[in-house]
């Protein structure tokens, strides 16, 4: 097992690399001067050089890389060109916000998913079936933003049930965890459904069945087991898009979370913000998948092996 | 059996389901405050929705301000509901004979929210802080015509300049110049503890500053020394609404909703595809007047084809404004037919020039030498109204035989392309309320940008110098108004349309509200 952790986080490294490197290029690629965004457009030469070589600007392109990458390194994000506060205590406080919120809805989806699509498959091709496929199959076209808007039309403005829009208590959590865990739970509820379908045509199915166990235990202790691998390969490829998910819905239900941080620091070129907020995400992508790797090995104890 | 094990077991997980991702949701949510009761305020505060929240309130040192701006600091000089200049922390003020020379008499009763005394060392203080090239204010180029400022007493300031500026009234009187408590700025500013703009803001205005939560909402509370309301309110002394609570909220859907549900009492703007439905919805008066903007087709005019003047002239025949006003604003905008907004009194309007007239458009690009047309780019930002203006100016110009292709830009990337000039035909909207927005756009020495019409010309550059260095208001109002003449019988630009501003007000809950063109105007305001 340790070999096993030691050679993912082996194979880490190069991808945290190659992360480092697109999001410090990208603020470098993505047209416009930073300094003279900063600086505006009338601002006096000198005013212009100074802010230049505060950001490390006049320094060869591989050098400011290098700096970069040792300050991150370091865990230092630098700070806020125009509030002076430290990036990572910003992106500290809105990660809260937002992995909450991701955390909730990835929750949900797998609550909900999960036995959705061992009914179905349990029941495959009755109208249950039917049913919940066709509805997973809504909600996974339907882009989150819009199933939030209409979320908050019908439960918080004609009901009133929740609050519309906005952050601080339990209830405010509602519709946008709601939101993002439906669309999950729609992809979570097919990929179970299917996995489960393949193994319990199986033979040792069978013949758990007629050595006389159990329905519950023939479903959930042998079939289940089995078809789980799908199931947590998913869950890592699912946190890195239900933290991006996350992300959208804050500004449409008015979180002061990552999204918003984002939004507000590329409106207003505040690019170590920038860049601080899309490494976090990257970090937490990875993360995701290396969790998903981890559980892997411990559902299927083969795997490790390989 | 096995369907009732399936079955409870489904049951079950739904309930857990439910549980865990309440729990979980309220982990996240640090739970603050008790929203139940944020979400109803109490009567003594009203609830302003923003679009977007600036990212400091320090506004030397940003060059975006929001509503919370106007309430919190007050101006040496103030624009009235018909947007002419009126005293409002300067009493009265005299220019001299060569008009360089503006002095301002100060009121005497005026403090800071912190307590410090307002005075012309403060003003003073103020202007010297925004030129100061320590401080790198995005705003400093708009106070470049200042040279010196000098207090001859404590309440009297002069403003020496270096050449004759009439234009100085609108510059006190924006946002950009509204007076900060020099003390504050001192102890909480970036020499200090770093706090100004986001934990500090002071200033002598209406309302004092409570706290800002950035992403969710700002607090202002009303100055109960307040005494000194400019000449256009009724209501002179402190305001009558205990708080405001602006509430920040991006989206324009989520913002309806909340205005509709009654957890927003007023809405500071509403797009022209949401102004119908507003209007019709109960308890909701709905404000509408000409905006302070114009949008408009430019040209790259030092390129082919669109160096020559019966190309551009000829594009401005093709363009039929009042049908894409119709289908594009739904009728909340109007048809522009001159380069400055309506409302200035240097405004200009050319109806023949202007007019939709595609045979005499054909004629015109045939004798130009182009009988069959071109083909060219037509670059525009990505945001919806504008790429639908687009979409109309294509299918317009297709009839004269102007081929065109739409590109899409997002605001870095526009700002970009057009500084490397690479721009053919491009869609353009600007909001000011001041005529020097020509000489921000079309002065030689702004090019490439902002002068990105590419627009360099000895005659354009002696009009504008004529007016905005003219001695008096009504020197500058002439000379402005021979520029735009000119102008327009260069067609250096194809205007399109003029923009409205929209408010909505829940009158259930909210009285004597009045929309000013530019500001929001507290003093009079009542809750129900």
């Amino acid at each position: 097992m340790h070999q096993y952790l030691l050679r993912r986080l082996i194979l880490l490294l190069p991808v945290l690399v190659g992360v480092t490197l697109v999001v410090f290029l990208l603020m470098h690629l993505a047209p416009g001067d930073p300094a003279l965004l900063i600086a505006g457009q009338n601002a006096p030469p000198e005013v212009y050089e100074r802010i230049r070589r505060s950001l490390g600007l006049d320094r060869p392109l591989y050098e400011q890389y290098l700096l970069f990458l040792t300050r991150v390194g370091r865990g230092d994000l630098g700070r806020s060109l125009l509030l002076g506060e430290r990036v990572a205590d910003l992106v500290g406080q809105a990660l809260a916000v937002t992995l909450g919120l991701a955390l909730a809805g990835l929750g949900l989806s797998y609550l909900i998913g999960v036995p959705v699509g061992i009914v179905s498959a349990v029941r495959s091709n009755s109208l249950v079936d039917q049913a919940s496929m066709v509805g997973a199959l809504v909600f996974v076209s339907v882009p989150p933003f819009w199933l939030g808007l209409i979320l908050m039309y019908v439960f918080g403005l004609r009901l009133g049930w929740f609050p519309i829009s906005g952050h601080g208590s339990l209830a405010h959590d509602v519709l946008p965890a709601v939101t993002l865990g439906l669309g999950g739970a729609a992809l979570v509820a097919r990929m179970t459904r299917s996995a489960m379908l393949e193994v319990i045509r199986q033979d040792f199915v069978r013949t758990a069945r007629s050595k006389g166990l159990a329905e519950r235990v023939v479903i959930y202790k042998h079939a289940l087991r089995n078809a789980v691998i799908p199931i947590i390969s998913l869950l890592g490829l699912r946190l890195g898009w239900t933290v991006g998910g996350a992300v959208t819905l804050e500004m449409v239900f008015s979180r002061p979370g990552m999204g918003r941080l984002l939004v507000n620091s590329i409106l207003s070129r505040d690019y170590p913000v920038v860049q601080g907020v899309l490494l976090i995400l990257a970090f937490s992508v990875m993360l995701g998948n290396l969790f998903a790797d981890i559980f892997y090995a411990v559902a299927d104890p083969r795997i490790k092996y390989r | 059996m096995r369907r009732n094990h399936v079955g409870r077991a489904v049951a079950w997980c739904g309930v857990a389901a439910l549980v865990v991702a309440l729990v979980l949701a309220g982990c996240a949510g640090g739970a603050k405050q008790p929203a139940p009761e944020a979400e109803k305020p109490a009567r003594d505060t009203i609830v302003v929705a923003l679009a977007r929240e600036g990212e400091t309130l320090d506004h030397i040192r940003t060059s975006w301000t929001t509503d919370a701006h106007y309430t919190v600091l007050d101006r040496l000089v103030e624009r009235d509901y018909d947007l002419k200049y009126t005293p409002h922390l300067a009493e009265s003020w005299t220019s001299s004979p060569d008009g360089k020379v503006w002095t301002f008499k100060l009121r005497k009763d005026v403090k800071f929210h912190d307590g410090t005394p307002f005075n012309a060392a403060a003003v003073k203080w103020f202007f010297e802080a925004l030129l100061d090239p320590k401080n790198a204010s995005p705003s400093a180029s708009d106070y470049a015509f200042i040279s010196r400022i000098e207090t001859p007493d404590e309440y009297t300031v002069a403003f020496h300049l270096k050449d004759p500026y009439p234009n100085i009234l609108f510059k006190l009187s924006t946002t950009y110049a509204g007076i900060i408590s020099p003390e504050a700025y001192r102890k909480y500013g970036p020499d200090g503890s770093n706090e100004y703009g986001t934990k500090q803001m002071v200033g002598t205005g209406l309302y004092r500053f409570v706290e800002w939560v950035p992403g969710d909402h700002l607090l202002v509370t009303a100055n109960p020394d307040h005494q000194w309301g400019p000449e256009f309110v009724q209501n002179k002394g402190p305001a009558h609404i205990k708080n405001i609570k602006y509430r920040i909220i991006p989206d324009a859907a989520t913002r309806l909703m909340e205005f509709e549900a009654g957890n927003v009492d007023l809405l500071l703007e509403v797009a022209p595809q949401d102004v119908e439905r507003v209007s019709k919805l109960p308890n909701v008066e709905v404000f509408r007047k000409p905006h302070f903007g114009l949008g408009y087709l430019a040209f790259a005019t030092d390129k082919k084809p669109f160096n020559n003047v019966k190309v551009r002239q000829a594009i401005n025949l093709a363009i039929d404004r009042e049908a894409i006003v119709k289908s594009v604003f739904f009728g909340v905008a109007s048809p522009a037919y001159g380069y400055l907004p309506p409302l200035l009194p240097e405004y200009v309007e050319d109806r023949q020039a202007h007019r939709y007239d595609p045979e005499a458009a054909r004629k015109l690009l045939a004798e130009a030498g182009y009988p069959n047309g071109f083909k060219c780019n037509l670059a525009t930002l990505n945001k919806t109204e504008h790429v639908r203006v687009a979409e109309a100016v294509q299918a317009a110009l297709a009839k004269i035989g102007i081929q065109t292709e739409i590109t899409q830009y997002d605001n870095a990337s526009y700002a970009a392309f057009l500084k490397e000039g690479k721009q053919e035909l491009f869609i353009r909207e600007y909001s000011w309320s001041s005529a020097d927005i020509l000489q921000w756009f079309l002065y030689g020495s702004q090019f490439p940008y902002p002068n990105h019409s590419r627009w360099v010309d000895k005659k354009t550059d002696e009009l504008i110098d004529a007016a905005e260095y003219a001695p008096s208001m009504e020197a500058r109002e002439q000379g402005y108004k021979a520029l735009q003449e000119y102008l327009i019988s260069k067609a250096v630009w194809c205007p399109i349309w003029f923009p409205e501003k929209v408010q909505a007000v829940r009158t259930d809950k909210v009285a004597n509200f009045r929309m000013h063109p530019l500001y929001t105007i507290f003093n009079d305001v009542t809750l129900k």
